[in-house]
């Protein structure tokens, strides 16, 4: 697989960026590590003529104080002191993730926007060319779910759902000026236009709240290699026990769905009960039943949904020093 | 003419004296009692630095000025008759030099998806890839079949309307050629009874105390080596050829373009400098080596062509998939009674899908009936695959010689050991895996574990032959500056024959490894062995020794005046040659050899029949596999292998070990991970890639423990058998009874993956197992 030419830019400061994207009348993507980005361009996935680098703006890398950039490599993440210390279950999604090489380049920021995946998405063009063209490139139906409005391909990434159950916030700046999205509200039910991001906009960086940190969190990632593979079914779950009590208790699930997902509604309910073995069945089972898995990665279906059950079971019982 | 030795044979230090007969010019044999400073010994690679550095140069790595990039165009329809093909647009595309069909005349049939219909040679290859795109091809699609089951029934759609020639290779068995009948996509059955017509087995099988009769099956597994397939071709003019392959065979390559282009042998020249993994698919010159010859004669210029990832999977070999119908029965006495193998599988359009080996090779059994087919399909062609037939043979056959243990209240290996009574290897092996792993520890009873984690361990054997080819020659160079340089056509493809050749050489002449130049992966050398059934190192390392012995005898000659002694009273070692004694008569390898006349001499060594002539014998292997299975989420992690091998003389234990742990990991591969996944509605494969075709990573490796079993022989001068197919055989089978000794639960089906795992488990729980 070889690279297609595209034009390749090194802006220094983010307002450069934006004046570089405008230029390119929609035709471009900026990028990170790469390791996402890349290989989609060398199966010639969307790719774009011009390719915008974030690797040369200062303010994307800063790291600490309840703040991420978005530059940050996921190797800094695993290993950050002020991480281990105060969120653990960061540096140990982002240690889940690929293998040592590809967390030297990657980034918070790209793992966070990871494209969608699908069977009948991340294949060659002979190979597409042959099933026939899927919504999500050069064709008109999504071959997962047929319905010709949606992409119905998977979210892998393993950061965001740590981060929703944190209650973090993802900042972006635009030509427009900067927002800030809550992570539980970033993500779109749609394969191709993933999340509320607009294509202009930069993922500046991460905050979390200043409470975060009471939050007992952990991550766990199902996959069937432990050496490298994306999540065919990942679970965060985030606690605060009072006693036995369920003070808060947030629970995000990715690679199962177009987006990863925080079953609010089912978790709001449980404050203030005890979290004894009979609740945390029902807890695991409730969220089981809530997601929707789809024919479109290694797994089955039904394999990955009975699995959402027994890692949320784990989780609690971790969190809760069962 | 010829000299009588006595030999010291046997199992490690278990030695008998023989007397063996051999050529007054060839060396005495190395056998048990020889004290040898590099063979036994660990020595590392000699080309190890030149690979970790980059500077090896393997087949992708050839650059020659104005060299062409050559790519397939390939059939995205699984079956279909070519029409038409228009390449006038991709002639005049930028950089386009050749265009070659792969059929001149149309229509042709295509049978899988990937098959190749034309070849465009450009000046990068970005520009033959987009040519690509530009030529049309009008198919009209025929009906096709994927599945194995399916294509077996009578109302399938046909692969192949005539009878197909089965083609060989150097990493079949002898006899898989064997002619068998056709009917629709069946091809066969080959029946093979030994000890009586069937209807004695079945007899035999329900007079037995107990029976297991199950049916298994297995995956088609990918080959996946490193480096893919390809060649870069070039004509020295119009009658010399260079081909610069990724092959396991030079001589094998360079006979099939001699064939093809209708040329004398001596004028193709192939070379293999260094070659990055075959296992098993790589012995012809290819469509792609053809192909690029071709196309680098019409344009003129050199031509690479190597193959992408998604062409390895699709087109250039797999291990066929099976079914295997086996029932086995047994008395309480613990004897086997009878068995009988009822099996097919896909080799796609390819043939050799048999899985008997085991079966027939193992155990002592009395009646035995084994009936085998090849089932056509519309996937690409099955290949020779590491011990073809043995790993999908051995899981069924493994576990079901287990089952019937736990059936008899036996342990399993004290029933494999009452059952191999008669073999001394299987005896010895079978007590030092017991030690090493602690077999004594295993609780008897499966999944006696409590909480969803379970441990288990399970033990398998291992089948394989002793093959070796004759007529090889190994040259061996002195020259008057004291280097030496043994050369051979032999390619190494990353087995590490050519530190073997160094070390032989090394120890025949009293040098050190690194001392020696050896130079191979050329077809215009002495002739050497395609690297296929095991047989590099027993095929070549005779001819080798034989060439250095009598290197040694000149140069002994050349010194025995110098020092005022005879010949006979001359030794080599440590750089020297000296009389044996008296020590201070010496003088350094380099003086002697500046005293030859003339600037160099030469010694051919060729490999003969050996010494002593076995009947076909089979290599013993027994692993055992500690695994650790999650009940809940049905993953296995495999904790543990140990390996026991009969390894025959071992030469390098370093090399020997790094087989033996490739062969483990790929098994465990095999067993857990890898599986070509067809999309049956299109014929596509589904994962042709190595993100979605699952291949095990260095987390997934266990503790792999191998116990090396020094087995002397004395067959030939260096004693030496293979290991490359024997410890891939049982890896599979031995984690399948470590699952079942771990949860109490059979997963009949590879590869055993999570969600099998878990319906094996619901099974068993509903009691109806």
């Amino acid at each position: 697989m070889i690279l297609p030419s595209f034009k390749y830019h090194q802006p220094t400061t983010l307002n450069e960026a934006f004046a570089v994207a405008k230029t390119c009348n929609g035709d471009f993507d900026f990028i990170a590590g790469g390791t996402d980005v890349l290989p989609n361009y060398k199966n010639r996935l969307n790719n774009r003529s011009h390719v915008i680098s974030l690797s040369a703006i200062k303010e994307l890398f800063e790291l600490g104080d309840s703040k991420i950039g978005a530059m940050v490599t996921l190797v800094q993440l695993e290993k950050n002191e002020w991480l281990l210390q105060n969120h653990p279950a960061i540096a140990q999604a982002a240690h889940l993730i690929a293998t040592p090489p590809l967390r030297e380049s990657a980034t918070v920021g790209g793992n966070i926007l990871l494209d969608t995946r699908c069977w009948f998405f991340n294949q060659s063009h002979l190979w597409r060319e042959s099933k026939g063209f899927c919504l999500k490139a050069d064709g008109n139906d999504c071959l997962v779910v047929p319905q010709k409005d949606i992409c119905y391909a998977t979210y892998s990434g393993d950061l965001a759902p740590v981060f929703m159950v944190l209650g973090a916030s993802f900042h972006l700046a635009g030509p427009a000026g900067r927002r800030e999205v809550a992570a539980a509200d970033f993500f779109r039910h749609d394969g191709i236009t993933r999340y509320v991001k607009q294509p202009e906009e930069i993922l500046t960086h991460i905050s979390l709240p200043e409470n975060a940190g009471e939050l007992r969190a952990s991550y766990r990632k199902l996959r069937l290699r432990d050496s490298m593979d994306y999540p065919v079914m990942g679970a965060a779950v985030a606690l605060r026990l009072n006693g036995k009590i369920v003070d808060e208790l947030r629970i995000a699930i990715t690679g199962i769905d177009t987006t990863p997902f925080l079953y609010d509604d089912i978790t709001k309910g449980v404050s203030g009960r005890e979290l004894n073995s009979a609740l945390t069945a029902q807890i695991a089972n409730d969220v089981m039943e809530a997601v929707k898995p789809y024919r479109n990665v290694h797994f089955t279906p039904q394999y990955r949904k009975a699995m959402v059950g027994v890692y949320l079971k784990r989780l609690l019982q971790e969190l809760s020093g069962d | 003419m010829s000299k009588q030795v006595n030999l010291s044979v046997g199992i490690q230090d278990n030695l008998r004296e023989i007397t063996v007969e051999i050529p007054d010019e060839a060396p005495r044999p190395w056998d048990g009692t020889d004290k040898l400073k590099y063979i036994g010994g660990r020595v590392s690679r000699v080309d190890g630095q030149e690979k970790t550095t980059g500077r090896a140069k393997f087949s992708s790595d050839i650059q020659l000025p104005g060299m062409l990039y050559a790519r397939f165009l390939r059939s995205p329809q699984p079956a279909a008759v070519v029409k038409s093909i228009d390449i006038s647009k991709a002639e005049s595309a930028p950089g386009v030099k050749a265009i070659l069909l792969v059929q001149e005349k149309l229509p042709m049939i295509v049978r899988f998806v990937g098959q190749e219909i034309l070849a465009v040679a450009a000046e990068t290859r970005q520009q033959a890839d987009d040519a690509l795109k530009l030529i049309e091809v009008v198919y009209r699609e025929r009906p096709f079949v994927t599945k194995t089951d399916e294509a077996r029934r009578a109302d399938s759609p046909v692969v192949f309307e005539q009878a197909v020639e089965e083609k060989k290779s150097e990493g079949d068995l002898p006899g898989a050629a064997a002619t068998a009948g056709q009917n629709g996509n069946v091809r066969g059955p080959q029946i093979r009874p030994k000890g009586g017509a069937p209807d004695k087995v079945d007899a035999a099988l329900a007079g037995s105390d107990a029976v297991v009769e199950a049916t298994y099956r297995t995956q088609v597994q990918t080959h996946s080596a490193m480096e893919t397939h390809g060649v870069v071709a070039q004509w020295q003019d119009l009658n010399h050829l260079t081909v610069w392959a990724s092959t396991q065979g030079t001589f094998t390559v360079r006979d099939e373009l001699a064939e093809v282009f209708e040329m004398p042998k001596s004028q193709i020249r192939v070379l293999t400098k260094h070659m990055g993994g075959g296992f098993g698919a790589k012995f012809g010159a290819g469509i792609y080596g053809v192909m690029a010859a071709k196309l680098a004669r019409q344009a003129n210029a050199p031509v690479r062509l190597m193959l992408d990832r998604k062409e390895e999977h699709l087109c250039v070999g797999n291990r066929p998939d099976s079914t295997q119908k086996l029932k086995v029965g047994a008395n309480s006495d613990g004897k086997l009674t009878a068995l009988k193998l009822l099996a097919y599988g896909t080799a796609g359009v390819g043939t050799g899908a048999g899985v008997s080996g085991p079966a027939r090779n193992i155990y002592e059994i009395e009646h035995i009936y084994s009936e085998e087919s090849d089932v056509f399909t519309n996937a690409g062609p099955g290949a020779a695959f590491r011990a073809p037939g043995h790993p999908q043979g051995a899981f069924a056959l493994e576990q079901a010689i287990d089952e019937l243990a736990y059936k008899l209240k036996i342990d399993p290996l004290a029933f494999r050991k009452t059952n191999t009574s008669k073999n001394e290897i299987r005896q010895v092996q079978y007590k030092l895996a017991a030690a090493k792993a602690n077999w004594a520890k295993r609780n008897s009873r499966p999944a006696a574990d409590s909480g969803p984690i379970k441990r288990g361990m399970g033990v398998a054997n291992s089948v394989w032959y002793y093959f070796y080819g004759t007529g090889f020659q190994a040259s061996i160079q002195v020259n008057s500056d004291g280097s030496v340089e043994p050369t051979n056509g032999v390619q190494d493809i990353g087995g590490g024959i050519t530190t073997i050749i160094a070390m032989v050489v090394a120890e025949e002449l009293g040098l050190k490894p690194t001392d020696i130049r050896v130079t191979i992966g050329d077809s215009d050398l002495g002739f050497g062995p395609a690297s296929g059934g095991s047989q590099t190192t027993a095929g070549i390392t005779p001819a080798v020794r034989d060439a250095a012995y009598r290197a040694r005898m000149r140069m002994f000659d050349i010194a025995a005046p110098l020092l005022g002694v005879s010949a006979e009273q001359l030794r080599a070692d440590e750089g020297r040659i000296f009389a044996k004694e008296d020590k201070n008569k010496s003088l350094t390898w380099k003086q002697v050899a500046s005293k030859m006349p003339g600037d160099k001499f030469t010694i051919v060594g060729e490999r003969f029949k050996d010494h002593i002539q076995t009947k076909p014998r089979t290599i013993a292997g027994v692993q055992v596999a500690e695994v650790e299975v999650d009940t809940e989420t049905g993953v296995v992690r495999v904790e543990r292998v140990v390996a026991v091998h009969d390894c025959g003389r071992p030469l390098d234990r370093l090399t020997l070990e790094s087989q033996i742990n490739g062969g483990i990991i790929q098994g465990i591969s095999y067993a857990l991970f890898e599986d070509r996944i067809l999309d049956r509605n299109t014929g596509i494969m589904v994962n042709a890639n190595l993100e979605q075709y699952k291949i095990a990573g260095s987390l997934d490796v266990p503790k792999i423990e191998s116990v090396i079993l020094d087995v002397n022989h004395g067959q030939s001068s260096t004693g030496a058998i293979g290991i490359g197919e024997p410890a891939t055989v049982p890896t599979a089978a031995a984690i399948a009874n470590a699952v079942f000794h771990a949860t109490g639960a059979r997963v009949r089906e590879l590869p055993m993956t999570p969600d099998r795992v878990l319906s094996a488990l619901e099974y068993k729980e509903g009691g109806t197992s």
